[in-house]
């Protein structure tokens, strides 16, 4: 079992306060800037000392405040892969790549290597230096060079990492993975597990499509960029038909019954914005629509992100964008599934 | 008439023994402050760096005076000691400015690759934080080669030892020591523009 448990406060006042598993597979961690994702990863590889807590990497104790155990990095076995490009400037790649295997015979050491090389595909380029190799064969360098090292856990600090890098990684080796990173779509893409980090606590841990699809705060609403974030009274009840009416500050809504609340609660709503849907205004209106006005329309690689009034967004395909831009009048059809209480 | 080299390698071997013993000295204190946090830390760093405040002439007599009675007194020994304390400051001030704006992303890395704190500092911090280091020794090595070039050269003269002045052995050393100034300048400089 890996697990990490720990809290660190820092010279400037953040306290880090962390609890969770590794799993076998991809975790990500993710956060916005200066949640204590890097600190995580530096507590976990030894770099930084918590003041309180334990990590066990496969059952064996790396640290334990209790006991005063802080295992030093170099006996901890974790690969890290910095933010910035940590391939040694000094050294070929071949050199890079041979520094951590130093434990083995000379002649074993040379078959890990080449065969290292052979399996991210540079060998060709063994022999050049860090600055004539492009970013994407230095990140796969650095990665190779972690892994002749046959870590029990790669540590990867928003490296810049991609879907198919991890995939090489997962390919060549089944060692545990924690990441930091910022990308939404890498953690849907290619992680097992995803970590919600903020102010140095963990606000949500899951399966990624399960935490995006029902964030449970308003904090990981608004961090998993969802941007229809709404206030509303619960002005009906039904456990029967399954169903609530939800009043908001401009329109009404009908959607799921919501367990352990009452009539008169307060509470936060959330809709992603591709779960939406946008008809004319002059069309008989769908159920649970609202009728709004387009306030801007702002293009993106893939869709299109609309904003209407009252501070509605909806995501739409292209296709759909230019069918519907000459509305007069629009209708925003909220589905009842796609409302979530938080 | 021959012109009487001795004088020069005399001062070159005075010159390069003190830099090699002062850079040695002043790697592992620069290593010292550069990384780790102590009591008392501010007090080395100023007693490292008060050589630079004392006139070499001082620096030289308490050198003569210490090593009176062993069996340095009086021979070349004294001016090998007296150089590597006179560019001390030098060394450690450069060498510490070099691992202090280190990028420790290196370090990490290699210890997280199972690398001791003596393999991180010798084939990691050291070799990135070569170019400063080198310009240091580079300027501390001038510095001990004309000092002490200059002290061998008077005390020749007064002694009646060398007719007429070596005008040519002395444009050789201010030579080599101006080839050292422009070493340790191009190093500093492409140690910067490399950052």
């Amino acid at each position: 079992m890996t697990s990490v448990r720990f809290a660190k406060r820092t010279a400037g006042g953040f306290t880090l306060d962390v609890d969770f598993p590794v799993g076998p597979g991809v975790t990500a961690l993710y956060g916005p800037p200066g949640a204590g994702k890097s600190l995580t990863l530096e507590a976990i590889a030894g770099f930084t000392r918590p003041d309180s807590g334990r990590i066990l990497l496969e059952d064996v104790i790396l640290f334990d405040a209790a006991s005063h155990v802080h295992v030093p990095p170099r006996r901890r076995n974790c690969g890290y892969l910095a933010q910035s490009d940590a391939l040694f400037p000094h050294m070929t790649l071949r050199q890079n790549v041979a520094f951590s295997a130093r434990r083995w015979p000379r002649l074993e050491r040379h078959r890990r290597v080449a065969e290292m090389l052979e399996k991210f595909r540079l060998t060709d380029s063994a022999g050049l230096w860090p600055r004539r190799l492009d970013a994407q064969s230095r990140l796969l360098g650095a990665v190779a060079r972690a892994l002749v090292a046959e870590p029990r856990l790669l540590l990867l600090d928003d490296c810049g990492i991609g879907e198919a890098c991890l995939r090489q990684i997962r390919a060549a080796t089944g060692v545990p993975i924690l990441m930091v990173t910022g990308s939404l779509d890498l953690c849907c893409a290619a992680a097992d597990q995803m970590l919600i980090l903020d102010g140095g606590r963990i606000l949500q841990r899951g399966a990624p499509r399960q935490v995006l699809d029902q964030p449970q705060s308003l904090e990981v609403a608004r961090l998993v960029g969802i941007p229809n974030l709404f206030q509303a009274t619960i002005a009906a009840l039904d456990p029967g038909r399954n169903s609530s009416r939800l009043e908001f500050d401009h329109f009404a809504l009908a959607g799921p019954y919501i367990p352990a609340h009452f009539k008169g609660n307060r509470v936060w709503v959330a809709a992603a914005a591709e779960n939406l849907r946008v008809h004319p205004g002059d069309v008989s209106p769908p159920l649970n629509s609202v009728p709004v006005q387009l306030v801007r329309a702002s293009h993106h690689a893939h869709s299109v992100l609309v904003e209407f009034s009252f501070g509605i967004f909806v995501n739409v395909s292209y296709d759909e964008f230019a069918r519907q831009q000459d509305n007069k009048d629009w209708q925003v059809e909220f589905p009842p599934e796609a409302l979530r209480v938080l | 008439m021959p012109v009487d080299w001795s004088p020069l390698w005399l001062s070159l071997r005075v010159a390069s023994l003190a830099t090699v013993l002062s850079l040695v000295l002043g790697l592992g204190l620069a290593w010292l402050l550069a990384s780790r946090n102590f009591g008392g830390k501010e007090v080395i760093q100023a007693v490292a760096t008060f050589p630079y405040a004392l006139p070499p002439l001082i620096a030289g007599t308490y050198c003569v005076l210490t090593l009176a009675h062993s069996r340095f007194a009086f021979t070349w020994h004294i001016g090998v000691i007296a150089g590597a304390v006179g560019i001390f400051p030098l060394m450690v001030r450069g060498a510490r400015r070099a691992f202090q704006t280190r990028n420790l992303d290196y370090e990490n890395a290699a210890r997280s690759l199972g690398a001791s704190e003596w393999r991180v500092f010798w084939r990691i911090a050291l070799p990135l934080a070569y170019e400063p280091i080198v310009a240091a020794a580079a300027i501390g090595f001038a510095r001990v080669l004309t000092e002490f070039a200059a002290v061998v050269l008077v005390a020749f003269q007064l002694a009646g030892g060398i007719a007429p002045f070596p005008f040519g052995l002395v444009a050789v050393i201010v030579g080599m020591a101006l080839a050292s100034v422009y070493l340790s300048n191009r190093l500093e400089h492409e140690g910067k523009s490399r950052v």
